[in-house]
């Protein structure tokens, strides 16, 4: 094992040492880091050519730079990297650029991939297993679709629609009539089709949440709340009872009366007792690790109180019953955000709606000290290009979700399991669904690998001062620094989670190892 | 019996019979008659081939195109009307996509529904005037060119990397491995972006540059599938018979691995012009004065709201080239994979109604159903139930 990573890493290491002297060597030929200068009519221009040209040393050729390069950045393995000067951004220190650019991109990219990932997965197996359905012709179809879509196309659409159509929307929040008997008809359709089940299950089902989505809507609309939209602690019951049906109905079935008397204490009950408590907590510990430590308290509630109800299988419920509750934090801190949303709405510039369209905060709001409004700044920052992001992503992993389970599906050992009698909800998330995931891990090892630099487009839609910027500015001003710096966190990155989806797939499959 | 009349029969169909009901269906066809009818049988794919066939057409046909020249415009001095550098085929539509027309209808598109006319200007004008329709047809032909080279160049150079690479194995394979990821680790933006500033923007340009580092993909499936192609007796038998490396690659490992290779293939060409449109977007790929899709929506990203057709036309046009060729992707894996069949639903809520409904109207006629009740949710072979015993 150990043998295999070195020599993944020494021929890796290789590989990205040719590479890099690609890129090195094709973008010093591709322009003129002088053009600009060289077309100034500065009087100061020819002192100010002689002077860059000595800083970037442009007299020796691309070759022999990038040796030079290569030891500046040899030091970064020893902590003292030296990445060169970067024309581009005014002649700063490509780590310092670097730095900064890599911390935008990476909120957005992940939250992206992340809900991409939960949401696909979710949809792919769903489709997977309602085979041949209606909604499983729908979803195909639709990934089909998305799949083919240009990412900037859709980035400028919801930028319009999105964005300031939906800001115009929220200036006087009225829902036509039409459209409420419609959202409950789409709800109860999705449902409908995915709770599956016999004529009379579908058609009860069709009904109970079409109406209940049509109610809610129309409920949201009377009190006016997209106006003045918060959370509260009706919020905070819908949340959890939510979460604790959908989780109990996924793990341990909803006919386990101590499991579900569990549920009820530690999913629904403590976020909504705790509820009162937890405000004096977030306002006076006005930062990040409030956030952990709630979880962590709700873990606790949850997994004591599953051990306790749980009896022959009190590990198991504590595990469910712990996650159940963690999750419980999340309806917490939208509270929290949510709470801010008209001192938001006051300090936000007239200009931008408040789905913002442009950049990734806000600086007015960057300069208060409540660490709760910026989160609601960064969060209507983040909405669009995170949705530009997700919708392609979503319809690869629901392909390959759908493609993984259905293999696993026809398996012997599912149908072994359904010989024995197991209900139909065991086999699939106890046996099928595991087994269906490891090729998605190794998918996800991938896809984290090209994050960094998978977000060219939507920040130069968005203008979010990310990697993408520092790649397009780069290429534009022909800054070989600035673009091997580019090149240096993306190839590592790329290499890192390489090895980590091989080293996972051979962890989680017994079936292969490496030889 | 060993009866010589019965060795012409059909075979035996009692157990140990090897001939599936499958192999039947396909008995004495060959591959390619296989593949050919089963995609036929996929109507979405048939019907997408039948449109990109069309879009094409109209793409090539419509404004025409120009061969050779720089593409530059010129003041042609007989005339005194602005001409582009090259020799130029003319096409059915009247206007080109580089002259200023008088604004029409103060640039919207002129085309109507209902009473269906054309119009001047289909697709409506720019504010400077110029027809966006011959603008779109030109920028479709420049996105399609550099989709079939891309996809022509880098399914050859794919095929020939990893069948060299999965027949070899040993140096050969780890030195074309270690090439591949090179490139593989460099970000294909990145990479079509820099090769496109230094080497030029034009659509064979991209093409071919594009066509030259997409392969990647394409050359590790080959490989994958040569190194378990390479393990089989038919190989063994070549070898034997004298067969040299090159014939037994090509002749004989290669054929069986087309239905990889094809679905990939048209898979990298719905990705090549995706690329190529993002390329055009951030303004790396094909440059002005010649036209791409995304170079198009480039240029009008900011007139939404006042011109919003400027926008619609070429992001439609992208999506319908990008849709037909995946859907033909999809058709084409359907067709090459045996065990994938769409198989009807007798159990599904669609058909469970039907027979609600008909057994509804049997029970109405005085015909007795066997079993009573008219849903029954739990029956499993509901197919059997309902098809057997009523007066229809």
């Amino acid at each position: 094992m150990f043998s295999f990573v070195a020599r993944r890493l020494v021929a890796t290491l290789l590989v990205l040492l040719v590479a890099s002297f690609v890129v090195y060597v094709l973008t010093a030929v591709s322009g003129d880091p002088l053009e600009e200068l060289r077309g100034s009519r500065d009087p100061d221009a020819q002192a100010k050519i002689a002077d860059l040209a000595n800083k970037l040393d442009l007299d020796t050729p691309p070759v022999l730079r990038y040796f030079a390069w290569l030891g500046g950045a040899a030091g970064c393995l020893v902590g003292n990297c030296d990445l060169g000067i970067s024309v581009a951004r005014g002649e700063l220190p490509v780590t310092e650029v670097i730095a900064t650019a890599m911390g935008s991109t990476l909120q957005l990219v992940t939250a992206a991939t992340i809900l991409a990932i939960l949401f696909g997965v979710a949809i792919g197996m769903t489709t997977a297993l309602r085979q041949y359905s209606g909604y499983d012709y729908t979803v195909t179809f639709a990934t089909f679709v998305f799949y083919s879509l240009p990412v900037f196309w859709v980035a400028v659409l919801l930028k319009q629609y999105g964005g300031i159509a939906f800001n115009q929307f929220l200036g006087d929040p009225v829902i036509p009539w039409w459209f409420i008997p419609i959202f409950g008809l789409v709800t109860g359709f999705i449902l409908m089709a995915v709770v599956g089940g016999g004529l009379a299950t579908r058609i009860k089902t069709f009904l109970f949440t079409g109406l209940a989505g049509a109610a809610l809507l129309l409920l949201l609309d009377v009190t006016g709340w997209f106006a003045e939209p918060s959370i509260g602690i009706v919020g905070i019951i819908l949340f959890s009872v939510a979460n604790a049906l959908i989780v109990a109905s996924l793990t341990t079935g909803l006919r386990d009366k101590p499991a579900l008397i569990a549920f009820g204490i530690a999913a629904v009950g403590a976020p909504v007792a705790l509820w009162f408590p937890f405000q004096f907590l977030f306002f006076f510990g006005n930062a990040w690790w409030t956030i952990a430590l709630v979880a962590i308290i709700l873990v606790a509630i949850g997994a004591i109180v599953g051990w306790l109800f749980g009896g022959d299988r009190r590990g198991n419920l504590a595990r469910v019953v712990g996650l159940a509750a963690g999750l419980g934090t999340i309806p917490l801190v939208f509270d929290q955000m949510f709470q801010r949303w008209a001192t938001y709405e006051s300090i936000i510039p007239l200009s931008s709606g408040v789905i913002s369209t442009i950049g990734s905060s806000t600086p007015a709001i960057d300069r208060t000290d409540d660490y709760w409004l910026q989160m609601l700044d960064s969060l209507t920052h983040m909405i669009l290009p995170t949705a530009t992001l997700m919708l392609i992503s979503l319809a690869a992993y629901t392909r390959y979700s759908r493609a993984s389970l259905l293999e696993v599906m026809n398996q012997d050992y599912v149908r072994t399991a359904r010989a024995k009698g197991l209900s139909e909800r065991v086999v699939v998330m106890r046996h099928a669904f595991r087994n269906a995931m490891i090729p998605i891990a190794t998918i996800i090892a991938f896809d984290f690998g090209g994050l960094i630099g998978g977000a060219v487009i939507t920040e130069t839609v968005f203008a979010w001062k990310g990697m993408g910027a520092v790649f397009s500015d780069a290429l534009a001003r022909t800054d070989v620094n600035l673009m091997m710096g580019f090149f240096l966190v993306t190839g590592v990155l790329a290499v890192i989670f390489n090895i980590i989806a091989d080293l996972l797939y051979s962890a989680l499959d017994p079936r292969i190892r490496v030889s | 019996m060993t009866d010589p009349k019965h060795i012409t029969e059909a075979p035996d169909e009692s157990r140990g019979s090897e001939i599936s009901i499958e192999q039947r269906q396909v008995a004495g066809l060959s591959q390619g008659a296989i593949v050919r009818r089963r995609f036929f049988q996929h109507r979405g794919a048939v019907v997408s081939l039948i449109a990109f066939g069309l879009l094409v057409l109209l793409a090539f046909s419509s404004v025409g195109t120009v061969i050779g020249g720089s593409g530059e415009y010129a003041v042609d001095t007989t005339s005194g009307t602005l001409g582009i550098d090259g020799f130029r085929i003319a096409g059915w539509w009247d206007k080109d996509w580089w002259t200023r027309y008088p604004i029409v209808n103060g640039g919207q598109p002129t085309i109507t529904l209902w009473p269906f006319s054309i119009g001047e200007h289909p697709f409506g004008q720019d504010d400077l005037g110029k027809d966006m329709f011959a603008r779109v047809m030109r920028g479709t032909q420049q996105s399609l060119v550099v989709v079939f080279l891309a996809g022509i160049i880098s399914t050859i150079i794919g095929v020939v990397v990893g069948a060299f690479s999965g027949f070899y194995r040993g140096r050969i394979d780890s030195l074309l491995m270690r090439f591949t990821d090179v490139i593989i680790i460099i970000p294909i933006l990145v990479l079509g972006a820099v090769l496109a500033t230094t080497f030029g923007g034009d659509a064979l340009t991209i093409g071919i540059l594009l066509g030259a580092i997409a392969w990647t993909g394409l050359a590790r499936l080959v490989r994958a599938e040569f190194l378990a192609l390479r393990e089989r007796e038919f190989v063994d038998a070549a070898r034997v018979a004298g067969a040299s490396d090159g014939r037994i690659i090509f002749k004989h490992i290669l054929p069986n691995t087309v239905g990889v290779i094809v679905v990939n293939s048209t898979l990298l060409m719905s990705a090549a012009i995706l690329i190529e449109v993002s390329l055009s977007f951030l303004g790396f790929g094909i440059q002005t004065p010649d036209i791409s899709l995304g170079q198009l929506i480039n240029q009008y990203q900011g007139a939404f709201n006042t011109r919003p057709w400027l926008f619609w036309w070429p992001g439609i046009f992208i999506i319908i080239i990008a849709l037909c060729i995946n859907f033909v992707g999809d058709g084409l894996r359907d067709a090459f994979d045996p065990r994938q069949k769409r198989v009807p639903n007798f159990n599904g809520p669609m058909s469970e109604m039907r027979r609600w409904w008909a057994q509804r109207g049997a029970d109405r006629a005085g015909a007795v159903a066997p079993g009573g009740s008219a849903i029954d949710a739990s029956a499993p072979d509901g197919s059997s139930r309902g098809g057997s015993t009523e007066d229809r």
